[in-house]
C-alpha cells in the first residue's frame, strides 16, 4: 500500500514536472504555476551551466532551441553538474552539425569526462594486443582549439570550419589529461592492433592513451 | 555565550557550540580578500560542489573533485567552517540520498566542521521504480509520516556523522498542503521534528519573510512559536517578486523586515552560533563584491549588538537537559 507521504510527493513532483501538469490529480493554482516556472528556470540554468562551452559556440537561436528541447524531455534536474553533463553533451552531440567548432568542443567535454573517470581506475596487463584505451579519445578540430577558444573570448567571429587536422588525445594518465597527437600518433589511435611496437605505443600506453589486452 | 546541541545518543557529552560570528560561502569568482579579513569569521560549503558523480559498472559513486578542493582550503581553510548540504533529500518517502550521506561522512574527516545542516524538503521521487531528481525542492506536508520519517532519519544521521545536524525551514509557494491537525503547519512540522530528533535548526529568516507575504502571516508572530532555543545558524538574504509572489532568488541585498527579523531574532534565540548571508553565484558579478561585504557588515553589526549583551549570561538550553 502507498503510503498517504509517497502519494502526496508523487502527485506534487509529476505535477511540477514538464509536461505532466494535467493528469496529476493535484488542483492548479498560482503557487504551482510559480513551482512550475522556478523549476523550468533552474533546469535551463543547470543545463547551460553544464554544456557552456559547447553551447557559446551555437548562434543564441539554435542555443535556445537546443536547451528548451532538452529540458522539455525532462533534462536539466541533475543535482550534480557533472551528472547534468554527462546527459546533456550526448544531447547536444546527437544535434549538433557535422562538422561544426560546436561538435568538436562537445566531443572534447565528453573526451575529458571519460578521462576523468578512468583517473583511479586499476592498471591493465603489459602485454598484449594494443586497442584504444577505455577512458581514451581522440577528437579532430576543424581549426586549432586555442584560436577557437580565442576568439571566443575575444567575442570574435570564430576561425573558418576546415577539415579536421588538429587532433588532440584525451586520457586518463596525460597530465591535465590531453595533449596535442603527432601524425604517428593519430596513425597508432586509427589501427592500434596493427601499430609496430617501439617507443611511439610505450608512451601511449603509459598514458593510457592505448591498452593491452591479454 | 555557548551555543549547546545534544548531537547524538551515542555521543558521551553534548557538542558545545561556540559562537563563530557571521559566515559566508565559498565562490571561487570571489577575491581571496574576502575571506581573509575581518568580513568573515566563518565559511559555509555545499559539499556537493566538490563532488561529482562517477558511473562504473552500474554503480554510482561521488568522486572528489580535489583541484577545486584544493583551491577552497588555500583561500579559507584556516577559517571554522560548517556545511551546508544540497542533495542529501531527507524528506523524500521513498529513501534519503545515500549516496550523498557517504560523500558527506568523508568530506568532514578531511575538513573538520562544527555542523552540517540540510533542507527540509524533498527532490527526488519515484517514477516506475525508479528515483528520479524532480529539479526544484518541494515542501513536505505537515502530517503526522512527515515527522516520523524525517526525525528519524534526522537522528540518524546526527548520530551517525557525531556532528550537530540542522534542518532548513523552506520557502514555497502551496496554499493547499494536506495537514493534519496535530502537526499544524510548517512551523509545527519543523519544531516536532527538531525535538524527536534532538537536532537543531538553520532558520533561514528570508524563506520566514517570503512565506509570510505569500501566505499572508506575519513573521514576527511566527518566530514566537518557532522553537528558537533550536536554532543554531540563521540564514538572510534576498528576493524579488514574481507573477504576484515574493520570491526566495537569493539575488539582491536583504530587505528590510529581515534585518528586523535578525534583529528580534537574536533577541529570544540563546543558542544561535552564526548568521550566514546568502548570494547565489550567478547573481555575483551584478550584486558586487563591495555589496557583498556591505550585506556582511551589516549582519555583524546586529550580530554583535546581541551577542556582546548576552555574553555575560550563558545559558543552557532546556531541551539539552532532556
Amino acid at each position: 500500500m502507498v503510503s498517504v507521504l509517497t502519494d502526496i510527493q508523487n502527485r506534487l513532483g509529476r505535477a511540477v514536472a514538464p509536461g505532466g501538469g494535467h493528469q496529476t490529480q493535484w488542483p492548479e493554482s498560482p503557487g504551482l504555476v510559480l513551482t512550475r516556472r522556478v523549476q523550468r528556470s533552474w533546469c535551463e540554468g543547470r543545463a547551460i551551466n553544464a554544456a557552456r562551452m559547447v553551447l557559446s559556440l551555437l548562434p543564441p537561436r539554435q542555443r535556445r532551441e537546443l536547451v528548451n528541447d532538452y529540458v522539455d524531455g525532462g533534462g536539466g534536474t541533475a543535482a550534480f553538474l557533472s551528472t547534468e553533463a554527462a546527459a546533456i553533451l550526448p544531447f547536444l552531440a546527437a544535434r549538433l552539425p557535422d562538422p561544426s567548432h560546436a561538435l568538436s568542443f562537445c566531443r572534447m567535454e565528453l573526451g575529458l569526462m571519460r578521462a576523468r573517470d578512468g583517473v583511479s581506475e586499476p592498471a591493465l596487463p603489459t602485454r598484449g594486443n594494443l586497442r584504444q584505451g577505455r577512458h581514451a579519445t581522440m577528437i579532430g578540430f576543424h581549426a586549432d582549439p586555442a584560436a577557437i577558444v580565442a576568439a571566443l573570448d575575444a567575442h570574435q567571429q570564430l576561425p573558418p570550419v576546415g577539415r579536421a587536422a588538429h587532433f588532440v588525445l584525451f586520457a586518463p594518465g596525460l597530465p591535465n589529461l590531453f595533449r596535442a597527437a603527432t601524425p604517428k600518433e593519430v596513425a597508432v589511435w586509427n589501427s592500434p592492433a596493427a601499430a609496430a611496437r617501439g617507443p611511439i605505443t610505450d608512451r601511449m600506453v603509459a598514458e593510457q592513451i592505448l591498452e593491452q589486452v591479454s | 555565550m555557548r551555543a549547546i546541541l545534544s548531537a547524538s545518543a551515542n555521543l558521551a557529552a553534548p557538542v558545545m557550540l561556540e559562537p563563530l560570528g557571521i559566515g559566508f560561502g565559498w565562490m571561487p569568482k570571489l577575491p581571496a580578500a574576502l575571506y581573509s579579513n575581518d568580513l568573515i569569521d566563518f565559511i559555509e560549503l555545499a559539499p556537493e560542489q566538490f563532488h561529482r558523480e562517477s558511473r562504473r559498472g552500474g554503480k554510482v559513486e561521488l568522486v572528489t573533485e580535489t583541484a577545486m578542493l584544493e583551491a577552497a582550503r588555500r583561500q579559507c581553510g584556516s577559517l571554522p567552517t560548517v556545511i551546508h548540504g544540497l542533495a542529501l533529500s531527507i524528506g523524500s518517502a521513498h529513501g534519503f540520498n545515500e549516496i550523498c550521506l557517504d560523500m558527506v561522512e568523508r568530506f568532514i574527516r578531511d575538513w573538520p566542521c562544527e555542523w552540517y545542516s540540510e533542507h527540509l524538503h524533498f527532490q527526488t521521487r519515484l517514477n516506475h521504480g525508479r528515483q528520479v531528481e524532480i529539479g526544484v525542492p518541494l515542501p513536505l506536508p505537515a502530517i503526522r509520516e512527515s515527522v516520523d520519517l524525517v526525525s528519524e532519519r534526522a537522528a540518524m544521521v546526527q548520530r551517525r556523522l557525531g556532528l550537530p545536524f540542522l534542518l532548513e525551514n523552506m520557502a514555497h509557494y502551496f496554499t493547499d498542503l494536506p495537514a493534519d491537525d496535530e502537526v499544524m503547519d510548517e512551523v509545527g512540522l519543523m519544531n516536532q521534528i527538531t525535538q524527536r530528533a534532538a537536532c537543531g535548526q538553520l532558520l533561514d529568516l528570508h524563506n520566514l519573510h517570503c512565506n509570510a507575504i505569500n501566505f499572508g502571516f506575519d513573521a514576527a508572530t511566527a518566530l514566537d512559536r518557532i522553537a528558537l532555543d533550536r536554532v543554531v545558524e540563521i540564514h538572510i538574504a534576498g528576493g524579488q517578486w514574481q507573477d504576484g509572489y515574493y520570491t526566495d532568488a537569493h539575488d539582491r541585498g536583504v530587505p528590510k523586515r529581515v534585518w528586523e527579523l535578525l534583529d528580534l531574532t537574536l533577541a529570544k534565540a540563546p543558542n544561535v552560533a552564526g548568521v550566514v548571508f546568502e548570494i547565489l553565484p550567478e547573481h555575483l558579478s551584478r550584486f558586487g563584491t563591495d555589496a557583498v561585504a556591505n550585506e556582511l557588515m551589516l549582519a555583524r553589526r546586529v550580530w554583535q549588538r546581541h551577542r556582546h549583551a548576552s555574553q555575560a549570561a550563558p545559558s543552557v538550553p532546556s531541551w539539552f537537559q532532556s
